[in-house]
């Protein structure tokens, strides 16, 4: 039997059950469909930042509105997400990491960011537990963290309530085109009839736009985890390392987080080929974490886990509509920074299959500029493909006053 | 043995506006439980033996029933020793505490004998594991995992919100996330998601190990032994 959905969301986790909380607010009956279970990859094992500083500065507004956003959730969603707006410190360790630093900071600035570089003494001041070795830092006061897990949690149980259906365990075998147009969904347990999807699977995005004949320059990077036992509150802030080789942070439960790569994930994990050694974890991170935190050498661990990141050639997701194939939307490919942006990217989903109009400018991350070999630009206005051929538009607020 | 008083026989009192909890000389109070307190900004009080207390009961001058005051306003933060507190300042009355040591000791009690007869209650009550058989409120305030306290009617709340895996009732309500990873209440959890989700214990599929099996310290996993240069 077929059944009929008003649009179904590829992936289940913060992004899809952002989206499908935006659209169910505004009275779409999204289904999501979910090969293993709600935020069982990526939102299930990152780090949980909810950060602004060091982002390419493309994604700068997007990372900005999101902060915003954060702020809010916990009343929108009726689920606290542990959210900390503490400032994050991005260390410093060589003279080399300082003065690049120094000049990235400017050019945030410039975007707009409130960021400084703060020198050896004013970092431990900030953070007085940090290691004698970090030369100084950048320091963004409005940068932050929040529990990955509860906030897919939250979005799913609001969109839940107001009409999602969320379908885990199953997985998109095949979308059905006609003339360049989506027409279905084939799932390994049923079919739907849809005039749209939307690719928010993340590390397997590249797999489901294969299936409309896409291709995305996309592989899955492989990154590490630990976490200690609780101790009493010890730093608020989100740390990072200049080379972005090493982040973590503190929950409001008392474990210190700690992530990051440990150099190797070029040759072990290629489109999920290979195992990784999984005795690396471990000693990798902890290494880290005692070089920048030598205080915290006796913490026990309790658990290590590794995650895949999406991440593709330019380091910048893929969203919005595809001029190739009507009705198919992509929020993919968010390499590493989707946790932080995903209230932000939620919302403009949801603008744009609602009312194809965005309040921020998806341009920088239109599946056009992977025309021509990469070199391409794309000529589409503000976002996708959408001002030029209406005709793609999904406008489903005028669709749903018609049904 | 010490009594451990835990944030789940707290959190009606304080819900309910009491500011002063009062508890047997001896009894410890878990990490969460401390937390909540100081949350509320609740004080507790170790109540001297019994024959000191009846003296204080000819004072009824500030024992005055549930005083109202504002939730979530919290008092100077002083440490409070028993000295210190031994006048009654607080706004709970005699009767109160006497009633709110005798629950929380039956409360107590009730999780310990709760906890032992879920463990065995594939024998003594099969009912309980029995697929699709609907759960009762009364056991809600059960707790499932020590380590964490997470109890049953919060594993129940995640299930029925949309989580259908041990790894995700893992992660939302953070049962087996404590120091023991899972190795005390493990089957506990299974067997609650397999009654919720009218599923057989064996297939519900087992929670993602982790490494390592137990805590290890960063110094020793850093380096494999204790001690840094």
């Amino acid at each position: 039997m077929v059944e009929t959905a008003d649009l179904v969301i590829v992936g289940g986790g913060v992004m899809g059950c952002a989206i499908a909380y935006n659209l169910a607010k505004e009275g779409l009956k999204p289904v999501v469909v979910e090969r293993s279970e709600i935020g069982g990859e990526a939102s299930g094992a990152n780090g949980g930042g909810v950060r602004q500083s060091a982002r390419n500065l493309k994604e700068m507004p997007l990372a900005m509105a999101s902060v915003q956003l954060y702020g809010q959730l916990k009343e929108e969603l009726g689920q606290d997400v542990e959210y900390v707006r503490q400032g994050n410190l991005r260390l410093c360790l060589t003279e080399e990491e300082v003065a690049a630093l120094t000049k990235s900071v400017e050019n945030q600035k410039a975007a707009g960011l409130e960021l400084e570089m703060v020198g050896q003494k004013q970092v431990r001041e900030i953070l007085p537990l940090v290691s004698e070795k970090v030369l100084g830092a950048s320091w963004c006061p409005t940068d932050g963290h929040a529990n990955p897990f509860l906030t897919t949690y939250g979005f799913m149980k609001k969109a839940r309530e107001l009409g999602a259906r969320f379908l885990t365990h199953e997985e998109v075998v095949g979308i059905d085109l006609k003339r360049a147009k989506v027409v279905g969904v084939t799932t390994s347990k049923r079919r739907f009839s849809t005039d749209l999807v939307v690719n928010a699977a993340g590390v397997a995005g590249r797999r489901i736009a294969n299936l409309v004949g896409l291709d995305l320059p996309l592989k899955p990077v492989f990154s590490e985890a630990l976490i200690t036992e609780p101790v009493e509150p010890l730093f608020p802030q989100m740390i990072g390392s200049a080379k972005g080789a090493f982040y973590g942070r503190q929950t409001p439960h008392g474990p210190v987080f700690w992530g990051g790569f440990i150099g190797t994930e070029d040759y072990i994990y290629e489109r999920g080929q290979g195992k990784p050694n999984f005795n690396c974890i471990g000693p990798a991170a902890a290494k880290g974490l005692i070089e920048l935190f030598p205080a915290l050498a006796k913490l026990h661990v309790l658990r290590t886990w590794s995650g895949l990141i999406a991440a593709m050639s330019d380091g910048l997701p893929v969203l919005g509509l595809v001029d190739e194939v009507k009705g198919f939307v992509m929020a993919t490919g968010f390499s590493g920074h989707g946790f932080g942006l995903a209230p932000i990217i939620g919302k403009l989903m949801g603008e744009l299959i609602m009312d194809c109009r965005v309040s921020l400018s998806l341009k920088d991350f239109c599946y056009g500029r992977f025309d021509r070999g990469g070199q391409g630009r794309c000529e589409c206005q503000d976002n996708a493909t959408c001002t030029i051929d209406t005709a793609a538009c999904p406008n489903k607020r005028t669709w749903l006053k018609n049904i | 043995m010490a009594k451990f008083v835990f944030a789940a026989d707290l959190r009606p009192l304080l819900e309910r506006g009491t500011r002063r909890i009062e508890l047997d000389p001896g009894t410890r109070l878990s990490p969460s439980a401390a937390e909540l307190l100081r949350d509320y900004g609740a004080e507790v009080v170790f109540a001297p033996p019994a024959g000191t207390k009846a003296g204080r009961a000819g004072e009824p001058a500030e024992t005055g029933p549930e005083p109202e005051q504002p939730r979530r306003e919290k008092p100077e933060p002083k440490k409070t020793s028993p000295a210190e507190t031994a006048p009654q300042e607080g706004g709970v009355s005699e009767a109160e505490v006497e009633e709110i040591l005798e629950r929380v000791l039956r409360r107590l009690e009730g999780a310990r004998g709760g906890a032992a007869e879920t463990r065995e209650g594939k024998t003594a009550r099969p009912g309980q594991t029995r697929p699709g058989q609907a759960g009762s409120a009364e056991d809600d305030d059960l707790i499932i995992c020590r380590c964490e306290e997470i109890t049953k009617g919060q594993i129940r709340e995640a299930l029925r919100n949309g989580i259908s895996t041990l790894n995700g009732v893992k992660r939302v309500t953070r049962a087996g996330m404590g120091l023991c990873q899972g190795q005390t209440c493990q089957r506990l959890v299974t067997a609650i998601l397999a009654q919720e989700l009218g599923l057989s214990p064996q297939e519900v599929e087992p929670v993602t190990a982790r490494p390592p099996t137990r805590p290890v310290p960063l110094e020793v996993l850093a380096t494999g032994s204790p001690g840094i240069s």
